[in-house]
């Protein structure tokens, strides 16, 4: 063995964006892909219609299951790809009206420092939310790799609910955190961090400084853009017995409270994903 | 359990890389059926697996353990399967038959291209073995089309990896499984170029996966599959002495095959038993969070707890080879983005394979029935 090799652990690594099985259980017609040759196989596709449908396999176990009809017909790829020609076919050649995609809500999207918190505030970063985002889109073939900037409206925000601030906007360049070169829609996750870059700053002042992402996510305006905004911690979560003291045994009661929160928080935003992805079907875009 | 019968130390070859100390050691008959016994104690299904030096030597000592064991099947113990892993060289029809008639499986140890094969897997005069090998492989495939084929790639052969695997699975194997020859002189250099040919192999594995080929090739279905499958990818981590235990020639029993022959590592004998104190305590060994690796990003996906590697590697089974931790780090990455190219563009035998729980059995209609 070589003398001059070293071990060296990797101190980050990124998360891959293909989906774990877990994550791809939610999504059963991932399974509708099925192998040219398996089409013209009757015994292969009776077996397989017959697993999806009984549930035999995981991903259709998640959910009731379904009858034999509703699973992909598995028709020759010829006729396939005739189907699928004839239904992206553009029908005029007016370019298309930009979509206005609505901001679906899942989490109170609020949170707040300052004296009168009574949980410590709990936000998911940029990276977190973009992962999150990007891994549920790229399970309906939606891929947010691309990068993009447009012009859109964007919210005016305070840290201290001064009312001069509540519907002001600005016209302003936005860089998306995800673009879908494909289909032309990309996706903006309001955090925390926006809600900082965004303010402007009043006479009022408090202790208590407030980020209220989903007010900020509906006022913020633009075309082909799905905007998606931190769900915000449940703070009635936050039940810490003070009689332990507030040394270790609190650092270590908020780390946890923090990683618990934060996997609900993911799930919220799962949620408003799907929410989208399913506005995207009801269009005919995907 | 799986029992790993070294049937001897003796071998018709003399491998550059081999790492088992050969002799004249042959396992007894009265060995090889307390080895049975005892793996019928488990109640439970159980393979025996038939190893070496290289067991071909001694055809009958394994087909006369194949049918004690098939006598204690039919007499409700078991059930039992089986495995040799061989260099092929005696690989004759006899064997070949007694193979179909038992459901013995037959991995063949070929390191792919004449040049990197006869690099190493040598006889003892030094003559390369290549054509020998390679009539064989067409034997054992035209009997046995799933057979494995077992690669190892060492420092002095890893320009012809990529190679190597695509004349393999053109000559019909689709069970790849390549491994290092960890303890090689592996530097900076020959790791760079282990890299260049992970990266033809995931084109290659590309290409074929659209063109909807059914294959396993091994560096990358493991690393595909630590993200995939997670947390059950670290219950199928290395658990030492716990799932398979190496039989020596002599009776004694050993954590797995690096150790054979170890006094210190000895668990137990085919005729008393397991030492469960003993077993014990060095899986928990094993165990315990390698220091080394405290702090890295991808450990829970990486192989460093495979202590026979680490012992092969750094003659130590709690030391981590460096060179391991140099593969894991150049092949996990290429391994990711090939599973995400192949992830977006939907390809549709990668998702069965990797997210259909009833892959294997659609596999295996459409191989039946075609």
């Amino acid at each position: 063995m070589n003398r001059n090799l070293e071990l060296k652990p990797l101190r980050r690594y990124r998360d891959p964006e293909y989906p774990t099985k877990e994550e791809a259980d939610r999504s059963p017609e991932l399974l509708h892909a099925v192998p040219i040759r398996w089409k013209h196989h009757p015994l292969l596709c009776s077996v397989l219609v017959f697993t999806v449908a009984s549930g035999l396999c995981s991903c259709a176990s998640k959910k009731q299951p379904e009858p034999a009809s509703a699973v992909e017909p598995l028709i020759p790829p010829g006729e396939d790809e005739a189907q699928t020609g004839q239904q992206n076919a553009p029908e005029t050649s007016d370019p298309p009206a930009p979509l206005e995609i609505p901001v679906f809500a899942h989490g109170i999207g609020r949170g707040s420092y300052g004296c009168e918190s009574v949980a410590p505030p709990v936000f998911l970063s940029e990276e977190e939310a973009a992962q999150v985002i990007r891994e549920e889109a790229l399970l309906q073939g939606v891929d947010f790799s691309g990068q993009k900037t447009i012009e859109a409206e964007l919210p005016v925000t305070n840290l201290y609910g001064d009312e001069q601030f509540q519907n002001s906007s600005v016209r302003s360049t936005l860089e998306l955190d995800g673009y879908d070169e494909a289909l032309g829609i990309g996706f903006e996750f309001v955090s925390q961090k926006d809600i900082v870059s965004w303010k402007q700053d009043g006479n009022m002042a408090s202790s208590v400084e407030n980020y209220e992402m989903k007010d900020a996510a509906e006022r913020l305006h633009a075309d082909n853009t799905a905007v998606f905004y931190d769900p915000g911690a449940d703070w009635r979560a936050f039940s810490y017995n003070w009689e332990n003291g507030n040394g270790e045994a609190y650092d270590a009661y908020v780390q946890s409270f923090t990683e618990n929160q934060k996997q609900a928080m993911k799930e919220q935003l799962r949620e408003q994903v799907r929410d989208f992805l399913q506005w995207l079907q009801g269009q005919g875009i995907i | 359990m799986h029992l790993t019968l070294h049937v001897t130390d003796g071998c018709n070859l003399a491998c550059r890389y081999c790492y088992v100390r050969q002799g004249n050691q042959i396992m007894s008959t009265e060995v090889a059926h307390a080895a049975v016994d005892l793996a019928a104690r488990t109640q439970a299904h159980c393979g025996l697996i038939f190893f070496g030096g290289e067991p071909l030597l001694h055809k009958d000592l394994i087909a006369d353990t194949v049918r004690y064991a098939e006598t204690l099947r039919t007499a409700g113990k078991g059930p039992f399967h089986y495995k040799v892993t061989t260099n092929g060289l005696l690989l004759d029809r006899e064997f070949l038959r007694l193979s179909e008639q038992y459901e013995i499986f037959l991995a063949l140890s070929f390191d792919g291209v004449r040049a990197a094969h006869d690099q190493n897997r040598v006889r003892p005069d030094g003559s390369g073995t290549f054509a020998d090998v390679e009539a064989a492989a067409r034997r054992l495939l035209a009997i046995r089309p799933y057979a494995p084929v077992m690669m190892t790639v060492a420092p002095d052969t890893v320009q012809h990896y990529a190679e190597g695997v695509d004349y393999l699975y053109a000559l019909g194997f689709r069970y790849l499984l390549c491994t290092l020859d960890y303890s090689g002189d592996w530097t900076p250099g020959s790791l760079r170029e282990l890299e260049r040919q992970y990266v033809r192999l995931a084109d290659w594995y590309r290409t074929r996966t659209l063109a909807e080929d059914k294959f396993y090739l091994s560096p990358f279905e493991v690393k595909i599959s630590s993200w995939i499958h997670r947390s059950g990818y670290c219950r199928e981590r290395c658990e030492l002495g716990k799932k398979q235990i190496s039989v020596a020639p002599d009776g004694k029993l050993y954590p797995c095959v690096q150790f054979v022959g170890m006094e210190e590592f000895c668990i137990g004998d085919v005729f008393s038993g397991v030492d469960e104190e003993k077993r014990t305590a060095l899986y928990l060994q094993n165990e315990q969070e390698h220091e080394s690796c405290r702090g890295c990003a991808v450990k829970a996906r990486c192989n460093h707890y495979c202590a026979c590697l680490n012992k092969q590697a750094t003659g130590d089974f709690r030391k981590v080879s460096p060179v391991l931790c140099a593969h894991e780090r150049i092949l996990l990455p290429i391994a990711d983005r090939l599973a995400e190219q192949l992830y977006r563009s939907r390809a549709a035998i990668f998702l069965q394979k990797e997210y259909n729980d009833m892959f294997p059995l659609l596999s295996m209609v459409e191989d039946h029935f075609s």
